[in-house]
């Protein structure tokens, strides 16, 4: 067993362990909480009073508070989206890892999401240089053009474009199946009609052709 | 590391078994320990990797054009796929980064059984096409007249698709000359290879780089 303790105002140890019978043990027992974290289990003394309230755990939880029902929002692309993500992560703590950053909470607790910086995949593939995105308000829809690429640094003519449109009063979420890199015909997807083209955000990202290695996301403005 | 000859299961046995990992590298079964820990990569590993990711990707380029047969028939030391000698051939054309920057580098197809004829070379025709000239002083084992010369064109760094400007060739070994002119929407592509292969496709020479179509070059 490693041990790793630290001393403060308030002291606590924590430890990893590994035993065979007690493979993924969760929940307390007895004078221990035992929990898993990036793969591994970890033990700790249990707290019998929580009083950490400081104005930037406060903010912290409020991000999280955020954070959360976007992963709802937008849990088929984040499935989608992390394919090389470490095995020790889901698919929402790479989002959640990688978009902490990008949510901004005040003294009074109010947070903002920064969703033109947002990341919804991330990974290896080289994304496109210029992709360009019409709204059509009146057909409710969506055009999508992009120019054609071939074989390349951190890229492949089979790799699959995809879309993200998120709906942010509604926090709803569709993902479309674009074409390949290689194709540069425009294509148009439909918005259901109860979005308000007004408050959408766009997302575009590469996956391989087998679905396991990803491109960083790129937010693109409607024109 | 070492090295299995045979196992129970005829020659099939791959992957982690316990604390070992069963491989096949070069076309000899490896066995090895699996490491407990990871010392953090450094930066030629890391540089070698980015460069390994990127002569996948180019090897899937050749292949598209038609040349992966070459490099199946191509000389190698035994045990070797075609893959394995195109990475070998290539991997010093990239760079640490993952780019193809030494053009000059890379390598298209590997001798197969014919030779490039004598004194290849390039010159601009005065408007605004090429023209390759040889002579055929030298009568190279396999040779014939009617060996085709296939002229592939790329543009480099971070761009790896290779195009023929004739998958066929674009002239025979006899006519000792061959014209051509860059098709329409092929002005990026301006790094010229050049190789032989039989009538058959069953030979070919190894490719050679004659340099950026912005001035000639001779060899």
């Amino acid at each position: 067993m490693k041990e790793k303790c630290k001393i403060e105002e308030q002291s606590y140890c924590f430890a990893i362990f590994k035993m065979p019978f007690m493979h993924r043990l969760t929940q307390s027992m007895a004078e221990n909480t035992y929990y898993r974290s990036r793969g591994k289990n970890i033990v700790k003394v249990k707290i019998d009073t929580n009083n950490s309230r400081t104005l930037k755990q406060q903010q912290q939880r409020a991000k999280m508070r955020t954070l959360i029902p976007l992963c709802k929002a937008l849990n088929t692309p984040i499935h989608a989206g992390f394919p090389e993500r470490s095995t020790d992560f889901s698919a929402w703590n790479a989002f959640v890892s990688l978009n902490v950053g990008h949510v901004s909470v005040t003294e009074d607790l109010e947070a903002t999401v920064d969703y033109e910086n947002l990341l919804v995949a991330e990974g290896s593939l080289e994304m496109l240089e210029d992709i360009t995105v019409t709204a059509d308000a009146e057909m409710h829809s969506l055009l999508f053009s992009h120019a054609a690429e071939d074989y390349g640094y951190g890229s492949e003519p089979t790799d699959v474009l995809h879309a993200v449109v998120l709906e942010k009063g509604l926090m709803r979420s569709r993902m479309f199946t674009l074409n390949t890199r290689s194709e540069s015909e425009p294509v148009s997807v439909e918005i259901p009609e109860k979005w308000d083209m007004e408050n959408l955000e766009v997302y575009v990202f590469f996956l391989s052709e087998d679905g396991r290695k990803a491109s960083d996301s790129r937010h693109v403005t409607l024109a | 590391m070492g090295y299995v000859k045979g196992d129970a299961l005829g020659g099939r046995l791959r992957g982690k078994m316990g604390n070992y990992v069963l491989y096949e590298r070069l076309g000899r079964l490896c066995m090895r320990r699996r490491p407990e820990d990871f010392v953090p990569m450094g930066k030629g590993q890391a540089e070698q990797r980015e460069r390994m990711r990127s002569v996948n990707i180019f090897y899937k380029a050749v292949r598209a054009a038609g040349l992966a047969e070459h490099w199946k028939r191509g000389r190698k030391p035994p045990g070797w796929s075609g893959f394995n000698a195109f990475v070998a051939a290539n991997l010093p054309a990239f760079s640490g980064q993952g780019y193809l920057e030494g053009v000059d580098k890379a390598v298209l197809a590997p001798e197969a059984g014919l030779q490039l004829p004598d004194n290849l070379r390039l010159r601009g025709d005065g408007g605004g096409g090429w023209v390759l000239e040889w002579e055929n002083a030298t009568g190279y084992p396999g040779q014939s007249d009617t060996d085709r010369l296939v002229a592939a064109l790329m543009q480099g760094g971070k761009h790896f698709d290779v195009r023929l400007l004739a998958p066929d060739g674009i002239a025979a070994r006899g006519e000792g000359r061959a014209e051509f002119r860059l098709p329409e929407g092929w002005e990026d592509y301006r790094h010229l290879y050049c190789f032989m292969k039989s009538e058959d496709g069953e030979r070919a020479s190894a490719s050679r780089y004659l340099g950026r179509l912005d001035g000639a070059a001779s060899f």
